[in-house]
């Protein structure tokens, strides 16, 4: 019950989605939240089929535009809880305008990403995170372009709440998602995604290399530090997870003052009366 | 621009018909800028021939004098240029101007009542109104600078045109197409409305901005058209009537949108407000051009409605219409006008304001909700985030009653079949065309779109040299009034298409409709509006008298 759907999810087996989409349900469920008041926003790929698999309403839309729609919704009605699905491909690659302009609008919605550094669906192309040089239908001699570093871009944006995590460590990604709910703004959770017919060996890739930020002691709150942890990247050889950067500021929705007056799908139509007298 | 505004204002309080148009550059300073004001008992067009011009400097007056009627009036600034010709009259614009702060074109409209022989006090109470908002001293320098041009006038030259005012004074609204939409959607109960600016568009971004809290909207400017229209069906998704704006660039970038739309059944009104294309083309010009493409837009089929209005009273009426038709029957509804529509300005019946605001969300839902339930109409209930049990997935895949993706060839025809089965009931609540005139007609017009005032001014014109003409208007290109139209056309003597475009797509639509050819066509497509006599001349040609 919860949070469970009745459809049964159609990933590979041994699909970093499972793990990611266990993680989501268990914050859905931990915060308490009704299914009604949960909205799951997709684009296109293997991660685009994540709303059917809760029990929520879904808007499975277009590739690359999860936040526009995400955003849509929140402005439509800010009392519910948002989340935004999307893979590598369609948040960092046709969809990365929407990104940066998401973190600056810091509209409170949570961005999962579903990075697993190749286009799954549609059979194995290259992506934006795909390390240079990587081989696949539509790079036979290796692909020429350097990787994102999305933690660095939504840093610089002005992303509030900067989290990376990795799928197969269930519960420390739902706790990053309980946070990153709970944080009034714009949060980022990049998943390190392995995919098991695409990417093989990236399992123990990931896991050689990661390493807990709060462990480490890393602060949060000290944005200058999270910015240098931003460059540490699997070249580097050496991953950082957790939460990178935290910060509350007024989140988009707060700063619209029509929207004081409570949701917007709440409020009575007005009449034009008043608006009529300029044009007599 | 402004002393056109404040000229037409004071037109429409003394009980005058107004129709403004605005001519401008794709430029943020200099070039060719120009306000025409037609005002009589029933003006609704671009006027054929100017009667008096103002000129502010020579290169407006080269770039006009065309359009001056012979012997024409021109008042024109004498301290930057000289004319020599009959009715020309030179009054010291700027230098009268200077110690009232560079008002030159209010001293010209003071020069302007002069010749016409109109009270000027009415002038100073529009003054008043239109700069009292930046203070005291704002509205007396303008009152000073009429005064000066008004004084300067009449006792230089003795001449007064004696233009009688209207008897009866009604009521009116003056306003643009543009304002006219806006205030459809929200009387309709537009609650989010999300755009890129984009010219001739942009009018309606900059007035619901300005009125978001008066009217209790969301009016977000964001970062693209592709991000407008998709914000868009997010709101409408979750509960709230929306709408997006924009001209034939941006329409082309929502253009995927306007499919998912379609398949996820999520209910969106779009104004699309054509200027000459293709491409980047004239952007502020006008053009019919867009016809075929708002038609067909997005790949796949599914029913739509596209709405032509042809004035700016049918802008107002036919977004209401646009909203109600969107939501009850849960499709996209476009709204296709042009420049000349949307920016310029006329006098119209005050609106009457609906009380009834349709709602098309369930309050309510049971277990197992089917959002997408197969039903004859083919409108299935629509539930919103925040109703218990209303949960279902809205997918741009294609999908089954509760929105899960099916590939399987009997869904895939079936959920098709659905969203057609809309169509019978939609084109039963569309409006009909409408036949101006005698059902009876030497010449039968054919036309749609913001050509409607010249058409009606030019069936005047044809009357008086003993030529009967009527005029099918198309308001809907989509759903198509068949038999409306066939039988209209079967009936005719001589039918004429006219069309702001190079091929006059409307007669392929109507051929494709009902199989009746039009073979006369007027086609303008110089990014200018029809004028009457180009409506005129062109049916003169097609009756061989001319």
């Amino acid at each position: 019950m919860g949070f469970d759907s009745c459809v049964k999810p159609s990933w590979c087996p041994g699909c970093g989605n499972f793990g990611i989409l266990s993680a989501v349900k268990n914050a859905l469920k931990s915060l308490n939240l009704k299914t009604e008041d949960v909205v799951a926003v997709s684009g296109i790929g293997c991660s685009g089929k994540t709303p059917h698999f809760i029990k929520n309403y879904g808007f499975e839309g277009l590739h690359g535009r999860v936040l526009p729609a995400a955003s849509g919704v929140k402005l439509a009605n800010h009392g519910l809880t948002v989340l935004g699905f999307a893979g590598d491909g369609d948040a960092y690659g046709i969809g990365m305008g929407h990104f940066i302009h998401s973190c600056r609008r810091n509209i409170d919605l949570t961005y999962v990403v579903h990075d697993n550094e190749v286009y799954a669906l549609t059979t194995g192309q290259y992506s934006p995170s795909s390390p240079k040089g990587t081989i696949t239908k539509s790079s036979p001699f290796g692909s020429l372009e350097v990787p994102v570093n999305p933690v660095a871009l939504a840093l610089t944006a002005g992303c509030s709440f900067v989290a990376r995590c990795f799928a197969l460590d269930v519960k420390h990604l739902e706790g990053v998602l309980v946070e990153a709910i709970k944080h009034k703004g714009f949060a980022l959770v990049d998943v390190l995604q392995p995919c098991v017919v695409w990417r093989k060996g990236s399992i123990k890739f990931f896991k050689d290399r990661i390493y807990d930020l709060q462990k480490e002691g890393h602060d949060s709150s000290d944005f200058d530090s999270a910015l240098k942890k931003s460059f540490e990247t699997a070249e580097s050889g050496k991953i950082p997870v957790g939460v990178f950067y935290k910060k509350e500021h007024p989140c988009f929705c707060d700063e619209i003052p029509v929207l004081k007056k409570g949701s917007l799908v709440n409020q009575k139509s007005n009449s034009i009366s008043n608006l009529l007298k300029e044009f007599y | 621009m402004v002393a056109g505004k404040l000229f037409s204002k004071f037109c429409q309080r003394t009980g005058f018909n107004v129709f403004s148009s605005v001519e401008y550059p794709s430029l943020i300073r200099g070039g060719v800028n120009s306000f025409e004001i037609n005002f009589n008992n029933s003006a609704c067009c671009t006027s054929d021939f100017i009667d008096v011009m103002i000129a502010l400097n020579e290169a407006c007056f080269n770039a006009c004098k065309h359009r001056l009627k012979n012997d024409g009036f021109v008042i024109f600034d004498k301290n930057i240029f000289d004319l020599k010709q009959t009715n020309a009259f030179g009054v010291p614009l700027s230098s009268l101007a200077t110690d009232l702060n560079d008002v030159k074109n209010v001293v010209a409209l003071g020069a302007c009542f002069a010749l016409f022989g109109f009270d000027l006090a009415v002038l100073n109470s529009v003054l008043d109104e239109v700069f009292g908002g930046k203070g005291k001293d704002v509205v007396d320098n303008n009152v000073k600078a009429a005064v000066a041009g008004f004084d300067f006038f009449k006792e230089n030259f003795g001449v007064c045109l004696n233009v009688e005012l209207p008897l009866k004074k009604g009521e009116s609204l003056f306003l643009s197409g543009n304002e006219a939409v806006s205030l459809g959607a929200i009387s309709a109960g537009l609650k989010f409305f999300s755009a890129y600016p984009m010219t001739p568009a942009s009018g309606i971004l900059h007035y619901l901005a300005a009125k978001e809290n008066d009217a209790g909207i969301v009016v977000r400017h964001v970062e693209d058209e592709i991000s407008a229209l998709n914000m868009a069906l997010g709101a409408s998704f979750a509960g709230v009537k929306s709408m997006v704006a924009t001209s034939g660039g941006g329409f082309c970038l929502m253009v995927e949108a306007l499919g998912l739309s379609a398949i996820a059944e999520v209910p969106i009104v779009i104004v699309e407000v054509m200027r000459q294309g293709p491409s980047t083309g004239v952007p502020t010009q006008t053009g019919q051009g867009d016809l075929a493409f708002v038609l067909n837009a997005s790949h796949g089929q599914f029913p739509r409605v596209v709405i032509c209005p042809g004035d700016i009273e049918e802008c107002f009426y036919e977004t209401i219409n646009a909203f109600n038709l969107a939501y009850k029957f849960q499709i996209p509804v476009i709204i296709l006008t042009d420049k000349i529509l949307a920016e310029s300005f006329s006098t119209v019946k005050p609106f009457k304001n609906k009380s009834e605001i349709f709602s098309p969300f369930v309050s309510c839902a049971e277990e197992n909700f089917k959002r997408y339930k197969f039903t004859e109409n083919g409108i299935s209930p629509m539930s919103k985030p925040g109703i218990k049990n209303g949960e279902f997935i809205a997918s741009s895949y294609e999908h089954d009653e509760f929105g899960h993706s099916v590939e399987d060839p009997e869904s895939i025809k079936k959920m098709t079949d659905k969203r057609f089965a809309k169509l019978n009931d939609l084109k039963k609540e569309i409006p009909e065309p409408v036949l101006h005139g005698n059902k009876s007609a030497d010449v039968t017009i054919v036309s749609w779109g913001s050509s409607k005032g010249a058409v009606l001014e030019a069936l005047k014109t044809l009357q008086q040299k003993g030529i009967t003409a009527n005029f099918l208007q198309i308001l809907y290109a989509e759903p198509f009034s068949c038999d409306f139209v066939k039988n209209v056309l079967s009936k005719a003597k001589n039918v004429v298409l006219v069309e702001g475009s190079k091929t006059g797509f409307m007669a392929d639509l109507i051929k494709m409709h009902t199989g009746f050819e039009i073979k006369n066509k007027i086609l303008k497509y110089d990014g200018l509006p029809f004028f009457p006599a180009d409506v005129v001349d062109g049916v003169l040609k097609v009756l061989g008298l001319k």
